[in-house]
């Protein structure tokens, strides 16, 4: 029998334990699936050395990597070729003549960030577009083969045959291209080209400029651009508006160094001698602005030395940038982070960035060549991003947003939790709002005036309605109750008063009757007296509603609100929520403070009786604050239940994340976000792991309000033990 | 006691003044918030039962002419007054809502019509109304029956044959259904496990390697007899089918259009106007039978909840089943077994604390812990063959029930300490003394005090569980789950299955379905069905702990 004994022994323990420790694990892992989102980038160098067969670094353009990654590309300046190189040796695979070229010499090139496209300049003043492709194939083995090549698409012809120094392209959704180009007597010529049709000649843009040009950038729509010079100005122009005349001119503190748009072109980076690294964007100054002056939005880590590359990114807001001295950093827009940061031993000749995101590629002023894989999976949060005011592009002013996703590449994730918690504290308020009197008188009418036979029916109906599915309060909410109330709110709204005067008035004409007709409802039984005065006052209201509504609102109070603040009137708004939550917190918010209300020791209650005070004034000025600690946590549980509810916020309200706290819009609430959104996120992305901080927030939020509840009741429960 | 004070002064108005100095209209509003809340509660319970009961009832159709001078047949649903202001100006016009049906013809199921531009209103006796199996109820005029091959049969005489050929014809649609889901299901089933077998060997063989020949020969075999027999079975279920569309009926809208609709595609056909009370009441119960039994029709907004409600069952059942043991060990370990003093204080605070915990937390738990992190090594582990299609990586029945358990875990754990607590120490020391060990006495004396405590915090577990659905929604309910958690291929109970769920149900049906007005008095009878399980579910438990306390006290003394 001993081993019996003793296995149970240590099964239970082991039982016991291990729960708790599940308990304990669960917090510990919503923790820890957040944590990677403060983490940095990972990078892991897979080569550094100077590529065999290379020319000098100068003649290394418009460096690139394809999509697997099999493959870098450059053109060769000196050559007048595109040469692959095997990624895995480092040897050059196999290298194609760009026949368009003819005797000509290349003397610019960019490569648009996308896709592999090229734009070469060269000294006659034209222009030629090839592509670098890969046919990818697979074996009977599932291995992959990629077999690369070149495409050329067509050329611009000169205006005049001066060398262009700078190039810079854009590429639309229909493949059209939007070129800038400046040329070695700094005139800048704009325009588009058209794969497969005849060019048209490119315009040009007037000149009036200080200084040599360093740098172009225009948009792909072809009206946007920015041209930096040796002269420390950045000008501006709209080419739809105005072609001779910039729009803006910019003085800057110190010359622009290299300059590129981020993904999307709405954002234009800038990179300084001085190794500041800025990101700008257009914000209108006045409402009417069509077009709109650039302003600085972020700033990031500054550069030891100027800034020599500024690389993009293909699918986010993030890019690299490389200075003088051989640093280069991957930074990120909209969080303003530096996500890595690693050192070349030469200045920073061009920077590749995998159409991925999973590579970089980095060429020295040496030759040196160094491919680093990087992970990088989460740089568009940061503590400001989830809880600041973050400046989103396309905004005019810096703002809590949560939009998380966007339907292209270039949408930038707005993950601010704050318009979240700030609907989650909106619509336990409301509730709240309706709940805590109902439940707490209704509770002190409970344990101390209502007579026992009405109590053993009454008392459990409210407890449980505790256990009413949220889902079937949220249901009837938002599709019986919000039409309906949306017809009678001032009417409900009237009730508030209504109801009330009805009781006093009801009261009244009760007391004025004769005393054998009060004889028969002995005290402790007037609920039964006020169920139907509560009902009249309601029907009151309702009655009374149309005629406030013509006084008051000039007979309809949607418009009246939309004139009064400017929003427009939601069906399923915070009135909506506020009943709904306040019916399914009334019952916990009853059970608590009825509990504490009738463990009062009765001796307080006699005592306070003996000395001649009424039932009321008992209960008021003795009952209650004795058992305050109690209805204070009977307020916090409650609160706790309102802030965590999901489903009922979920079909009740519109579910707009918008920051506002009037009572007739709606709201979204933490808790409503993450079941709308986490079965859409995609495991360990960053939607999934913000929602995985959400929910922290919300256990935070809720463990902190029942911790406190929890401690307050012990209190209490001593304190009477001592009475 | 106070009242014997207060009517001394027999002045009205000093009465009136004492009592409103002695705070008595503040207790009658206090009375008044008890009174709201009551309200609030009959008010919502009400609705549910009214609008949940009146379902099934079939109702009377009205036709009307309209100013314009078409006409209009269909259910009145919905009146609103007008309303003028001071000045006689309308400012709503009186309108009235219609359930027109007939929604592949009309595209819509119900109308608005203001009051003023009817007319004519009528009951006519010979309204069919069917209930179908495609495009929700169709009102209108029998013309005639007939059959493919060119009998034709009107007026009262093809009525009478239509509701007895009506009953043959679904039945074969039904053998015809039948014999795709389930047997033709059976062998898509092997075929798809025999293609498996391949898929397994050729993974063991390596990318180079070559499949065993005599494996290879086998299961070409095996497909080949199960594709005949499929071939077989596919027409024996298109003869069927052919036999059952055989029959059909010519109807006339109040508007004129011809419609025909195969019987076989007829649920229900009835005379709404013309029926008696037994005729009503034998259909009530007819749609309420099929509400609970039947399979869902037009994306869950007609027919039965079965699936829902057995999805329901079976995941509070799995939750049970984990909940039970974990709970009871973890009482009795906090209670019997663990020093008493700060530590398990602090365990007991965050077991309180735990069942405050918004349950959307428990699912996004759930969904990172079990499906993604244990469901995921599960799959690569043990079912890498079918990557990257998830098995156990994926939403299922049950991880829910262990998302569940883990959210009604405080429940039973408070409860179980509680009744443990209340076996009278006595009783314990006795056993004790008598020579017993502590287990012995745990298990001969303690437990069986404590199984009703115990069992009152299971069924609390249970209410709270069937009623949860946000961390169901994220961890394995599906609006329409193709497969029942539950069937005749083996092992018979697939847990890594996706459920239907009748709270979920109500979310969807009501929120999310393409038509949320038509579907909305379904929905009521689905909230009906849960408000039911759940309160039967908390009165059992409450009855329960009565009937303890009653023990104990009588017990003691």
């Amino acid at each position: 029998m001993k081993w019996i004994d003793s296995a149970a022994n240590i099964l239970i323990r082991a039982g016991g334990v291990s729960i708790i420790a599940i308990v304990a694990l669960m917090f510990v892992f919503l923790g820890f699936e957040t944590l990677p989102l403060f983490r940095g980038a990972k990078q892991k160098v897979v080569f550094e050395s100077p590529l065999p067969g290379a020319p000098a670094p100068a003649a290394m353009l418009a460096l690139g990597l394809d999509e697997y990654e099999s493959h870098l590309y450059y053109v060769d300046a000196t050559a007048g070729v595109l040469r692959f190189v095997d990624a895995a040796t480092r040897k050059p695979d196999s290298e194609f003549p760009i026949r368009a070229l003819g005797k000509s010499r290349i003397t610019a090139a960019y490569r648009t960030p996308s896709r592999d496209k090229i734009v070469l300049g060269t000294d006659d003043g034209r222009l030629i577009f090839v592509e670098a492709k890969f046919a990818i194939s697979y074996t009977d083995t599932a291995e992959r083969t990629v077999k690369s090549g070149v495409g050329e698409m067509g050329q611009v012809a000169a205006v005049v045959p001066a060398a262009i120094v700078k190039v810079h392209a854009r590429q639309n959704s229909t493949g059209d291209f939007f070129y800038a180009y400046a040329t070695a007597d700094g005139a800048v010529y704009s325009g588009k080209f058209v794969e497969g049709e005849p060019a048209d000649a490119p315009q040009p843009v007037g000149r009036l400029r200080a200084g040599t040009i360093v740098g172009l950038a225009t948009d792909y729509e072809g009206n946007k651009l920015f041209i930096a010079t040796t002269a420390a100005k950045l000008y501006q122009y709209y080419l739809a508006e105005q072609r001779e005349e910039p729009f803006r001119v910019y003085d800057l503190p110190a010359p622009i160094t290299a300059l590129d748009f981020i993904i999307g072109d709405v954002s234009l980076l800038l990179g300084f001698a001085d190794g500041r690294v800025e990101s700008w964007f257009g914000v209108r100054e006045k409402e009417t602005d069509t077009l709109k002056p650039i302003h600085r939005i972020h700033t990031f880590e500054a550069m030891p030395a100027a800034v020599t590359w500024i690389q993009p990114s293909a699918r986010d807001k993030g890019f690299a940038v490389g200075s003088a001295d051989g640093t280069l950093k991957l930074n990120f827009t909209t969080s303003e982070r530096t996500l890595l940061t690693s050192k070349l031993p030469s200045g920073i000749a061009a920077i590749a960035y995998a159409p991925k995101l999973t590579s970089l590629l980095a060429l020295g002023t040496d030759g040196t060549t160094r491919l680093t894989a990087v992970d990088n999976p989460h740089p568009e949060i940061s503590f400001k991003a989830l809880f600041g005011r973050v400046h989103y592009e396309g905004y005019d002013e810096p703002d809590y947003i949560w939009q998380s996703t966007g339907g292209t590449d270039d949408f930038e994730g707005k993950f601010s939790l704050v318009p979240l918690t700030v609907g989650t504290l909106k619509g336990a308020f409301y509730g709240l709002l309706f709940a805590i009197p109902v439940a707490v008188f209704a509770a002190l009418y409970t344990s101390q005036f209502m007579a026992p036979s009405l109590r053993v029916y009454f008392k459990p109906t409210i407890e449980i309605m505790a256990a009413l599915p949220s889902v079937v309060i949220g249901f009837l909410a938002g599709l019986w109750l919000a039409p309906l109330l949306e017809e009678v709110m001032i009417g409900t709204l009237l009730a508030g008063i209504m109801i009330p005067l009805a009781i006093v008035l009801g009261m009244v004409g009760w007391v004025l009757l004769p005393r054998t007709v009060r004889r028969r409802v002995p005290p402790g039984l007037e609920l039964i007296l006020v169920l139907p005065l509560v009902a009249l006052g309601f029907a009151a209201a309702q009655a009374l509603g149309p005629t406030v509504e013509g006084l008051l609102f000039g007979g309809n109070y949607r418009q009246w609100i939309f004139d009064a603040f400017g929003r427009q009137f939601e069906q399923r708004n915070s009135i909506v929520i506020g009943i709904a939550m306040g019916f399914a917190v009334i019952p916990i918010i009853f059970t608590i403070s009825e509990d504490a209300f009738s463990n009062v020791p009765r001796a307080f209650r006699s005592a306070s009786f003996a000395l001649g005070a009424s039932r009321w004034q008992t209960a008021w000025h003795v009952i209650l604050p004795t058992a305050s600690p109690g209805v204070f946590s009977a307020v916090m549980i409650g609160f706790g239940r309102a802030v965590g509810e999901t489903m009922i916020v979920l079909m009740a309200t519109g579910n707009t994340p918008i920051m506002s706290f009037s009572p007739f819009n709606g709201m979204r609430t933490l808790a409503a976000n993450t079941a709308v959104e986490i079965p859409e996120a995609p495991m360990g992305g960053t939607l999934y792991r913000v929602l995985f901080v959400a929910s922290l927030l919300l256990f935070g939020l809720t463990f902190i309000c029942n911790t406190v509840a929890e401690v307050v009741r012990q209190r209490l429960r001593e304190k009477y033990q001592a009475v | 006691m106070s009242e014997s004070h207060l009517t001394q002064s027999t002045n009205p108005g000093t009465r009136l003044r004492q009592i409103f100095r002695r705070g008595d209209h503040l207790l009658w509003m206090s009375g008044g918030a008890m009174g709201l809340a009551m309200l609030l509660i009959a008010g919502l319970l009400g609705l549910v039962f009214v609008s949940g009961f009146t379902y099934f009832w079939p109702h009377e159709v009205t036709a009307a002419d309209r100013a314009d001078g078409t006409k209009l047949l269909g259910r009145i649903t919905d009146q609103q007054p007008g309303h003028r202001d001071a000045g006689g100006q309308v400012i709503k016009t009186a309108q009235i809502q219609f359930r027109i049906g007939n929604r592949e013809l009309y595209g819509f199921d119900f109308v608005w019509v203001p009051t003023a531009e009817l007319g004519n209103f009528r009951t006519l006796p010979d309204v069919v109304q069917l209930e179908r199996q495609e495009y929700g109820d169709f009102l209108g005029f029998l013309k005639r029956v007939e059959s493919a091959d060119g009998a034709r049969v009107e007026g009262p005489a093809g009525w009478d044959l239509l509701l007895s050929r009506q009953p043959v014809a679904r039945e074969l649609a039904a053998r015809a259904s039948r014999l795709q889901r389930d047997d033709i299901g059976a062998v898509n089933y092997q075929i798809q496990k025999a293609k498996l077998r391949l898929t397994v060997a050729q993974r063991r063989a390596g990318p180079n390697g070559r499949v065993p020949s005599e494996l290879q020969g086998a299961v070409d075999a095996e497909l080949s007899r199960l594709n005949a027999d499929y071939e077989r079975l596919r027409a024996e279920s298109a003869a069927l089918l052919k036999q059952a569309t055989a029959w059909q009926a010519v109807f006339t809208t109040i508007d004129g259009q011809e419609k025909k609709v195969p019987l076989a595609s007829i649920v229900r056909a009835f005379r709404p106007n013309a029926m008696t009370v037994t005729e009503k009441v034998r259909h009530y119960l007819s749609r309420a039978a099929e509400f609970v039994y039947g399979e869902p029709r037009e994306s869950n907004t007609e027919g039965g909840v079965f699936p829902a409600i057995f999805g329901t069952v079976m995941m509070t059942i799995l939750m049970s089943l984990v909940v039970t043991p974990f709970g009871i060990v973890a009482a009795f370990y906090l209670r019997e077994y663990a020093k008493q003093g700060p530590v398990v204080r602090i365990v007991r605070i965050a077991i309180n604390n735990l069942a405050g915990v918004p349950s959307i937390v428990f699912g996004v738990f759930g969904l990172g812990f079990f499906v993604y992190f244990i469901g995921g090594g599960i799959d690569r582990m043990f079912f890498p063959e079918m990557l990257p299609t998830p098995t156990f990586g994926t939403g299922g029945i049950l991880w829910a029930s262990l998302t569940l358990a883990l959210l009604t875990v405080p429940v039973v754990i408070v409860a179980t300490e509680e009744s443990i607590a209340a076996v009278p120490r006595g009783a314990r020391e006795g056993s004790l003394a008598l020579g017993a060990s502590k287990f012995q006495t745990i298990l001969k004396i303690v437990l069986p005090a404590s199984v009703p405590g115990i069992l009152t915090g299971v069924i609390l577990a249970m209410a709270r569980g069937a009623g949860e659905v946000a961390p169901l929604m994220i961890t394995g309910v599906v609006k329409l789950a193709p497969e029942m958690p539950f069937d005749a291929h083996f092992p018979f109970l697939h847990l890594d299955r996706k459920f239907m769920h009748l709270g979920f149900h109500i979310y969807d049906v009501g929120f999310q379905s393409p038509n949320i007005e038509a579907a909305k008095p379904m929905v009521f009878t689905t909230t009906l069905l849960l408000i039911g399980i759940v309160i039967l579910l908390n009165l059992a438990a409450i009855r329960l702990r009565d009937r303890i306390r009653k023990k104990y006290q009588t017990g003691v003394f």
